[in-house]
């Protein structure tokens, strides 16, 4: 089944600079979908489209329902969205706040909430972190935080801008492994090619308005020369 | 970044910390409101009472003393060019000032030892079941929990032209603090719209919403 | 300008915090039928650069400092109501956290820095806004300031805290040099925004 479908999409930013022309592509539920490419690709964009915070031309069909006005409520119950800034994200003065504040919208109960908030802190091994105070977490803290926002909210698409961002080499490698905990679909944009092909098994190289390059990771990310016209590098790992 | 915020000690593990903040809230509110009332006469044997079973509150909450004496001082700049201008000025002043000095000292200790014994999220939660007005609450939970990122890239900026400056007074550097807290708003509504979008994506729809 | 506990007396108390809730009654419900849902987080998040800007001290000649409030600055862009909520939550968690003003002068505080700040500011901006843009916001700010000092001023006498004459003129004296300061950042702050980000000019007025 295709989890995501992305039909002759097109957008231009508010100040004129067109962004994507005619993009189309799909991934499959509980595939893993990297998003490469250049700085100012477009790659946030995509995944602000995916979700339906911006308007864009063309169709988004996810699980088999066309965004439209009417039902995108309804569709954000099956994403889950970690950008790229903890802070943006973690917006309630303390972590068990936090967590609920997304399972209040779902309708669960007091009990429930409180149930899901320590299984999801749990996942993250933030057990007992319910009272922290939000602006006192580490970095690493914070985007285990927004993860276990994700997790608790039991949606079955993951979208995450930039996961690997500033995180130390060793709360890299943890957070790459709570990421692999996730096993529905998932769209991850990052510059960090190394944590992409670990993770993903299909990746797209966006640039230029269009898609350059789609496939197979391990086959598009060791190209090089394919890589260096986009201004990306062949990850280590691959080399 | 540390920031050494007058509720750090909030998360203390203490008898006082575990009373449910709503009695908390009600017991301040009290205190400083015989603060307020109490006539001369008796406020000569009330507050050494008050102040007695603040020292006790302090000791049992197990906050430090010394600092917690400390920051009642900060309201000195205020409260004494008043007695200042009371006494000099106005007949009855030298009572008066007595009176002035010991309401104020008191109630800031009251305020403080709230503060210590109570965490903010706490107080916002216990307002809310009060039925203050969602909207105001949802703007001070925000402010709360952003103003501590805020005031970081403030004096980041803020250091930047300090290293490039030195230190300087006068109009230019109005003028620079000034662009400094443009930008520091621009940022800001930036910033709102990502929050925006983050709240948008767990479901939020508007004020209805708000918890 | 934020008046400690035990500076006010009963009847100013009373009366301040009555005017304040009578403010706050309709501008809560005018907002929460006006405002679009992303209109909240815009409103937490100028309530922390209000918060912030207001700890940034202004060095002033003779080794004293100064800050601003924010007040007229948030109004012209966001509203009247607007402003006088997000400057009364600052002046609430002032309160709180940093014991810089009472609680029980709440009432009196929200009184003289957000509702006749945010309020008037904002109506004498209006007024002068058509034809000298950027005079109506030095004058609107400047007014609005010594105008808040002169009312805190006036309930400190009438709790018979300070006297009258001295007391007057040791207050409005003192906030002339805030006046000329919180204007011309206003002014400057306003004028970043027209040429950076104009849309926020264009934001709802609530």
């Amino acid at each position: 089944m295709k989890s995501i479908e992305v039909k002759n999409i097109s957008y231009t930013y508010p100040d004129g600079i067109e962004v994507f022309r005619n993009i189309s592509y799909s991934v499959s539920g509980g595939e893993s979908f990297g998003i490469v490419g250049p700085n100012g690709a477009g790659k946030t964009t995509m995944l602000l489209a995916l979700s339906g915070l911006i308007d864009i031309a063309g169709d988004i069909i996810i699980e088999e329902n066309k965004i439209n006005k009417k039902n995108i409520r309804e569709i954000r119950k099956k994403i889950s969205y970690v950008f790229q800034n903890p802070d943006d994200q973690l917006f309630m003065p303390t972590v068990f706040e936090d967590i609920s504040f997304g399972l209040e919208k779902l309708g669960y109960s007091d009990e429930q909430i409180r149930t899901e908030v320590e299984r999801s802190l749990e996942m993250v091994s933030l057990e007992g972190f319910e009272e922290r105070s939000s602006h006192h977490l580490s970095l690493g803290q914070k985007k285990r935080v927004n993860l276990a926002s994700a997790f608790a909210r039991n949606s079955g698409i993951l979208l995450l801008d930039e996961p690997t961002n500033e995180l130390d080499p060793k709360g890299r490698r943890d957070f790459i492994e709570l990421i692999q905990k996730f096993k529905g679909t998932k769209v991850i944009v990052s510059h960090d090619l190394n944590m992409i092909a670990e993770l993903c098994n299909k990746v797209m190289i966006l640039n230029n308005k269009k898609i350059e390059s789609m496939g197979e990771t391990k086959k598009i990310l060791s190209n090089k020369k394919l890589m260096e016209e986009n201004s990306l590098e062949v990850p280590c790992i691959l080399k | 970044m540390k920031h050494s915020f007058w509720d750090n000690y909030s998360t203390i593990k203490s008898p006082v910390h575990k009373i449910s903040p709503g009695i908390k809230l009600i017991t301040a509110f009290l205190l400083l409101m015989i603060l307020a009332v109490l006539p001369y006469r008796y406020l000569l044997w009330g507050a050494p009472a008050i102040t007695v079973f603040l020292l006790i509150s302090t000791l049992i909450s197990k906050i430090p003393l010394i600092p917690t004496l400390r920051r009642i001082l900060i309201i000195l700049p205020i409260v004494v060019p008043v007695i200042l201008i009371n006494s000099v000025f106005m007949t009855n002043g030298g009572k008066n000032s007595l009176v002035l000095a010991i309401r104020s000292f008191l109630s800031i200790f009251t305020l403080i030892i709230l503060i210590s014994v109570t965490k903010f999220s706490d107080i916002l939660r216990t307002l809310r079941s009060w039925h203050f007005p969602k909207i105001l609450l949802m703007i001070l939970s925000f402010m709360y929990r952003y103003f501590f990122l805020l005031t970081d890239e403030l004096e980041k900026m803020v250091r930047a032209t300090k290293m490039r400056w030195g230190k300087r007074s006068g109009l230019k550097v109005i003028k620079v603090y000034g662009q400094i807290l443009g930008i520091l708003f621009i940022k800001s509504y930036i910033r709102a719209e990502r929050v925006y979008h983050a709240m948008v994506m767990r479901g939020f729809n508007g004020n209805g919403d708000i918890i | 300008m934020h008046i400690p506990d035990g500076f006010l007396n009963l009847p100013v108390l009373l009366s301040t915090g009555a005017i304040s809730g009578a403010f706050l009654i309709p501008s809560v419900n005018k907002i929460n039928r006006e405002s679009t849902p992303d209109r909240i987080p815009l409103m937490g998040l100028s309530a922390a650069f209000v918060f912030a800007a207001q700890i940034l001290s202004f060095p002033v000649f003779g080794g004293t400092s100064a800050h601003i409030s924010g007040a007229v600055l948030i109004s012209i862009l966001l509203g009247p109501m607007s402003g006088f909520l997000i400057t009364a939550a600052a002046v609430i968690l002032q309160a709180l956290l940093f014991q810089h003003g009472g609680v029980l002068t709440l009432g009196a505080n929200i009184l003289n820095i957000a509702i006749l700040q945010s309020f008037l500011g904002y109506y004498i901006f209006r007024i002068f806004s058509r034809k000298f843009y950027s005079a109506g916001i030095i004058i609107a700010t400047f007014i609005a300031l010594i105008l808040g000092a002169t009312i805190c001023a006036f309930e400190l006498i009438l709790s018979g805290t300070i006297p009258l004459k001295e007391g007057l003129i040791a207050m409005i004296s003192s906030h002339i040099i805030t006046g000329f300061i919180e204007s011309g950042v206003t002014l400057l702050i306003i004028g970043m925004i027209k040429k950076l980000t104009p849309k926020l000019l264009e934001l709802k007025k609530i």
